[in-house]
């Protein structure tokens, strides 16, 4: 089949190229290296006639190798009351680039985009693809036009580090000149072009390379080039706002979401009041009433119109006993001013590898809502979604990162508390006997903190099987282990978890002829080790800290003695420090302890492999072994 | 099992189901309730299920959960799985300072989402539930056919009643109730009620090894017989006439071929491998199962066609050749287990083949499988073998002979640099090598190493060569050289290392103390390690660990492992044997010995010390 060249028009929205570019052979080598997939072609062209009419044509062509790129396609276009779809097609071409499929409108399917979500008005059209073949390649395109204006598709040509770009241009016209900020990232290099001014914003790169996926590195976003615009005058689901500073643009939210919905009913006013009524200091104050918003209410989220962005009122929450992150963090926030305490509506990106609301960026972000509290000594952060979480307190959702408070002032942003190796302890005692058979039996306590609490307080409330089965499976390396008499203890108020457990393992020990091999270090291991690298490109970024300290009795069976002793073992380094030791106690007791903590922070890629090393280290004192010996 | 009930003809209005509504009082000490009596420990329990069915006009479903942790809140977020739906009541009850506090939901608690085109579920939030509340719904849905009803739940159900009215339209309807379930029905019929009681019906629990879970959840299928008549036989026997086609008996456009593929031989085993080989190399398959086309001379030209179609066109040419080649109906893992005579319980078409009364089913469709091979999500239950017209009997999907997955390593310890490096050669074949050649098929060789590094970091592998990558009547080898940092410690003047390097078990999968439903391997198997170690400069065997043999009663499986010191070195043999790919639950115990014991003599250690 012989294809014929149709030139690029401007007019059109479309970039038409012709068909054998498609070909899989074309790709040069170092396109194709390392890649999973290959943007051969993506072009974004956005009009903004105004600050409420916007168009956007978006089309991009890529080459998928093997499952692993699968990922990097996604033909669906989401839509709802003030967004339509006026185009949408894909289109699949073989190796070598002859068209094999053809997907219009009608093959899409329709379907509600509800996510998590109990309900959602959002909807988008998705279709529903599975590749008989690789490689391949896909075409989507579309065209959408829409009135809410706050979000203007950004430029990102390559969202994974294992995706290479042949060719990616992002047109923005601006004919009217409304005021636009843009934010460019990564985009100072050879491959990439820029032209910038108030009507026209052009970008267009070429030839980017993928690179091998390196773990532990800075989220994609810091490496990888991307362009988003900030419209200083845009509009919402009808709702229209004009902001150019953080300040204005808090004032917009306050003004335009949250005003007026915090009114709550008398009997409800009175009812905290009288909860209140015996507490002197504010904080206990806050500490009740955030308590009892936790008793009365569940998370249930459901986003219809513009309450997809505005909380429901307060008044609801407080009839029905549900709402999501914004109802519940209003509402809580209406409880706390019926006693004169002050709160904010805090905006934060939950992702737990902790990203910062973009400072410099004044426009609509983040995920996720929660509520600020400014006191003398501190601000306390209330998680309003989650029933069991203690009073300020963070998990890994929206710790250490930057936030925005709307004050009725306007917006102020804040960073959200940062929990250091100390906050995250673990410490475990545990009284161990060893029998003729080499059988353990014995009990131990946990006690853990901070982040360690965080991913632990959970499994209080699963069933009693489920708790066993949890136990076996983190400490796998027993052989045979049967757990009992399990007891936990939930402290909100010093946010402490308390683990106490009986346990028996048979297989514990290895046996070589008459030696028994006896690894001390029963509970606490590092597992993972991860490969070293040659040549990597990133900085290790270690986000948090934790440390650990097991302090474990064993008493081991007459008739035996220590044939091979552990050697203590020390080590401190950048990442952190480790130190193991066993000393006796009485006849045939000692004590094993083990201490570790680790450190976070951003790291040079050249210090990659001592970080390995580190671990290594740490992973093969973790298993060493004592011999005992018959007498 | 299947009831078959041809009622009288009742007329008149729907009335009240005054037995069932006893039930239906929530009670304060219900409310204050802190835990169910049987099931302590559970986060909410359904209190009550209660079902009552018109058929052709309406069902009405009244239930109510008890919701005790904050685990439980979940299911207080109400899904209802129809279309055309009339909330009729909606509650949630609440023990409030000595009073039950009733709360409706309001029209903004329940929402009628479009799912996709057509298709609209309800979805309904019920207000102020929180620890110990109960939530009570009563629903009506218009127009039901032909449907499921699950009497078990993920979470425990106190009591499940189904109400049975027979309509005018029908003269009889089929029930049939899934017979892997592991829960019970009492059922009684007053007049022209049939009615079906549960009580303390467990929540469903999901353990690994298990296939597809929802083959196992309680739940009966109901088919009115007018509808029935048109999409299920009364018996085995009207579907195997549905099945079978006259076209398996034309010959004329494949004749030819045949004549010049069986050539000489007579051996039946032999013919029918040349016969299959031959089908299999010439049809290519186009990725579909169901048969769309009976024009096999057509399909048998084009060289293309769907798993059934080429399957037919086998079994054609094996009677052809003389053989007892059939029909067999099969049903994927998804589509579910096979229960009841019906038209729509399958969804694919294999050849049956019987030789010296033993069955070999196979599938000339699959490129990667080979003769006596279907592809492992059909290895599902039974299937449907059709004889004749009007002849067949069920028989049993499971694989007949075992994969084999056997690994020799030449090992040698580094003293110097203080790691283990040597060869490998490894064979597979049977179902380990049709998954092997699928996956890597179509992406690089390359990446089978790279996923064998990711699996144990200290690896390291080079030269690797594979053989037989493309023919699928072969076992697929594999060569290469490794070297493994950190194997063995070092204790003093000893040496301690494991016998089958990172060919041993770590874990022992099977950690629950019971289980409800059998064990699923997918497939019988056999795996062998043999691995030779050569003694380092100036070393010597110190200890080596006890041969451990153990066998499961039944022939269900085996594990054997043996030491051996010789000259130069340490010989490891172990051998672990599972004979079916699916194993009854009463077995669990002894399976879960079997591989406590993979994990001990994985970790046992062979000492060497210093000359």
């Amino acid at each position: 089949m012989k294809y014929t060249l149709t030139l690029a028009f401007t007019a059109i929205s479309y970039l038409c190229i012709s068909q054998s570019n498609y070909k899989v052979s074309h790709i040069s080598e170092e396109i194709r290296k390392n890649a999973s997939a290959i943007v051969r072609d993506q072009s974004t062209d956005i009009t903004l006639h105004d600050f409420d009419d916007i168009t956007i044509r978006y089309s991009e062509v890529i080459t998928i190798f093997d499952k692993n790129g699968l990922k990097v396609i996604n033909p669906a276009v989401h839509y709802d009351e003030s967004t339509s779809v006026k185009k949408v097609e894909a289109l699949v071409y073989d190796r070598e680039g002859e068209e094999v499929e053809k997907y219009k409108k009608k093959d899409f399917l329709d379907v509600s985009a509800s996510g998590g979500s109990l309900y959602s008005d959002d909807r988008m059209k998705v279709l529903d693809f599975t590749p008989s073949f690789y490689p391949f390649t896909m075409k989507f395109s579309y065209e959408i036009h829409s009135s809410s204006t706050a979000f203007i598709k950004p430029w990102y040509p390559s969202r994974y580090s294992n995706v290479s770009v042949e060719k990616s241009k992002y047109v923005l016209h601006n004919p009217k000149k409304n005021p636009l900020t843009p934010r460019k990232f990564n985009v100072e290099r050879e491959n990439i072009r820029i032209a910038e001014n108030t009507e026209l914003y052009t970008y267009e790169a070429t030839n980017l390379l993928a690179s091998r996926h390196e773990v532990w590195g800075p989220s994609v976003t810091e490496f990888l080039p991307m362009v988003k615009f900030a419209p200083q005058k845009f509009q919402l689901n009808k709702i229209p706002a004009e902001v150019s500073n953080w300040k204005e643009f808090g004032n917009w939210q306050h003004e335009k979401l949250l005003k007026g919905r915090d009114v709550l009913s008398q009997s409800t006013k009175d009812q905290i009041t009288a909860l209140v009524s015996n507490i002197e200091e504010p904080k206990e104050k806050a500490k009740a009433i955030y308590e009892f918003m936790q008793n009365k209410t569940r998370y249930v989220s459901v986003q219809v119109g513009i309450g997809g962005w505005q909380p429901s009122t307060a008044e609801e929450v407080d009839r029905l006993g549900y709402g999501d992150c914004k109802g519940l963090t209003n509402y809580t926030m209406a409880l706390l001013k019926s006693q004169g305490i002050k709160s904010y509506y805090t905006i934060v990106d939950s992702q737990p590898d902790g990203k910062d609301l973009d400072e410099d960026f004044v426009a609509m972000q983040g995920d996720h809502v929660m509520l600020s509290v400014p006191f003398e000594d501190e601000t306390v952060f209330l998680e309003c979604t989650d029933q069991r979480i203690p009073f300020n307190f963070l998990g890994r959702h929206t710790d250490n990162r930057k936030v925005l408070m709307v004050t009725p002032e306007g917006g102020v942003m804040t960073r959200t508390h940062t929990y250091t190796a100390k906050d995250n302890v673990a410490r475990l005692t545990a009284s161990v006997k060893l029998d003729d058979s080499f059988k353990l039996k014995g009990g131990l306590e946990r006690n853990s903190f901070g982040l360690q609490y965080a991913g632990l307080y959970g499994i209080e409330s699963q069933p009693m099987d489920d708790i066993t089965n949890y136990y076996k499976r983190s400490w796998g390396h027993h052989n045979n282990m049967n757990v009992s008499n399990i007891d936990l203890k939930n402290d909100k108020d010093l946010v402490k978890f308390t683990e106490n457990l009986d346990f028996e393992t048979e297989g514990y020990v290895s046996k070589a002829a008459d030696r028994i091999l006896f690894a001390p270090n029963l509970f606490t291991r590092i597992d993972y080790v991860p490969k070293k690298s040659s040549g990597r490109t990133l900085p290790l970024v270690v986000r948090r800290e934790y440390s650990y300290v097991d302090e474990i009795k064993l008493e081991f069976p007459d008739g035996y003695v220590v044939d091979s002793m552990l050697e203590p073992f020390q080590l401190e380094t950048e990442f952190g420090a480790y130190k193991i030791s066993m000393t006796p106690l009485a006849e045939n007791t000692y004590l094993y302890k083990r201490e570790f903590s680790s450190k976070s922070g951003s790291f040079p890629k050249e210090r990659y492999n001592d970080y390995v090393n580190f671990i290594k280290t740490v992973v093969k004192k973790d298993k060493a072994k004592i011999i005992l010996s018959k007498i | 099992m299947k009831l078959l009930l041809a009622l009288i003809i009742s007329l008149g209005t729907f009335t009240c189901f005054a037995q069932s509504d006893k039930y239906l009082i929530i009670t304060p000490q219900q409310l204050q309730e802190k835990k169910d009596d049987v099931f302590t420990d559970v986060p909410a329990k359904i209190i009550y299920r209660n079902i009552y069915l018109e058929i052709g006009k309406f069902l009405e479903v009244r239930e109510a959960r008890k919701i005790y942790t904050n685990d439980g809140l979940e299911y207080s977020d109400f899904e209802i799985p129809f279309d055309n739906v009339d909330v009729k009541k909606a509650i949630t009850y609440n023990w409030e300072n000595g009073k039950t506090i009733m709360t409706e939901v309001g029209g903004e608690g329940i929402f009628t989402e479009e799912v996709s085109k057509g298709f609209e579920i309800n979805k309904i939030a019920f207000p102020n539930v929180k620890e110990g509340s109960v939530i009570e719904i009563v629903y009506r849905v218009n127009e039901i056919g032909l449907w499921t009803v699950n009497y078990q739940d993920i979470i425990p159900i106190k009591q499940f009643w189904l109400e049975i009215k027979n309509p005018f339209y029908y003269t009889g309807f089929n029930i049939t109730k899934n017979g892997f379930a592991k829960v019970d029905l009492e059922d009684s019929q007053t007049d022209d009620v049939l009615v079906y009681k549960g009580v303390n019906i467990p929540g469903l629990k999901f353990e690994n090894y298990l296939g597809s879970t929802s083959n196992y959840f309680g739940r009966m299928f109901f088919e009115p017989v007018y509808y029935a008549d048109r999409v299920r036989g009364q018996s085995w026997g009207s579907v195997a006439n549905y099945y079978h086609t006259k076209e398996i008996n034309k010959k004329a456009y494949f004749k030819k071929d045949l004549e010049n593929v069986v050539g000489g031989e007579l051996d039946p085993m032999k013919k029918a491998k040349l016969i299959y080989s031959y089908v299999k190399d010439r049809m290519k398959w186009n990725d579909y199962y169901g048969i769309s086309d009976y024009n096999l001379k057509k399909i048998y030209r084009n060289e293309e066609g769907t798993s059934g179609e080429i399957n037919l066109i086998l079994v054609a040419m094996l009677k052809e050749a003389g053989l007892d080649a059939y029909i067999m109906k099969v049903a994927s893992k998804r589509k579910g287990l096979v229960h009841f005579p019906s038209y729509n319980i399958f969804n694919n078409t294999i050849c049956a083949l019987e030789i010296d009364k033993q069955y070999h089913l196979l599938d000339a469709s699959q490129p990667h499988g080979s003769f006596g091979e279907i592809p492992l999500p059909f290895v599902n239950g039974d299937g449907l073998l059709i004889v004749a017209e009007g002849n067949c009997r069920l028989v049993s999907t499971q694989a007949r002979s075992k994969s084999q997955n056997t690994v020799i390593i030449n090992a040698e310890i580094d003293t110097e640099n203080l790691l283990v490096k040597g060869n490998v050669k490894k064979r597979i074949s049977g179902y380990y090598a049709w998954e092997h050649r699928e996956e890597y098929e179509k992406i690089d060789i390359k990446n089978y190493t790279d996923d064998l590094e990711e699996l144990n970091n200290s690896l390291r592998i080079s030269n690797f060569e594979n053989q037989n990558f493309y023919k699928s009547e072969q076992p697929v080898s594999m060569f290469y050289d490794f070297e493994m940092e950190d194997y063995f410690e070092k204790i003093g003047e000893d040496i301690y290392f494991d016998p089958l390097l990172y060919f041993g078990k770590e874990e022992n999968d099977f950690i629950d103390d019971e289980r409800v439903f059998p064990i699923d391997f997918g497939f019988p198997f056999s795996k062998k390690v043999m691995v030779t170690f050569q003694l380092p400069e100036g070393y010597q065997v110190k200890s080596i660990p006890k041969g451990k043999t153990l066998a499961i009663p039944d022939a269900i499986g085996s594990l054997s492992f043996k030491c051996i010191s010789t000259n130069n070195g340490v010989q490891v043999t172990f051998n672990l044997d599972i004979n079916k790919g699916m194993i009854e639950t009463a077995y669990y115990p002894s399976i879960q010995q079997l591989f406590s014991e993979y994990v001990s003599v994985s970790k046992s250690k062979i000492v060497l010390t210093k000359n």
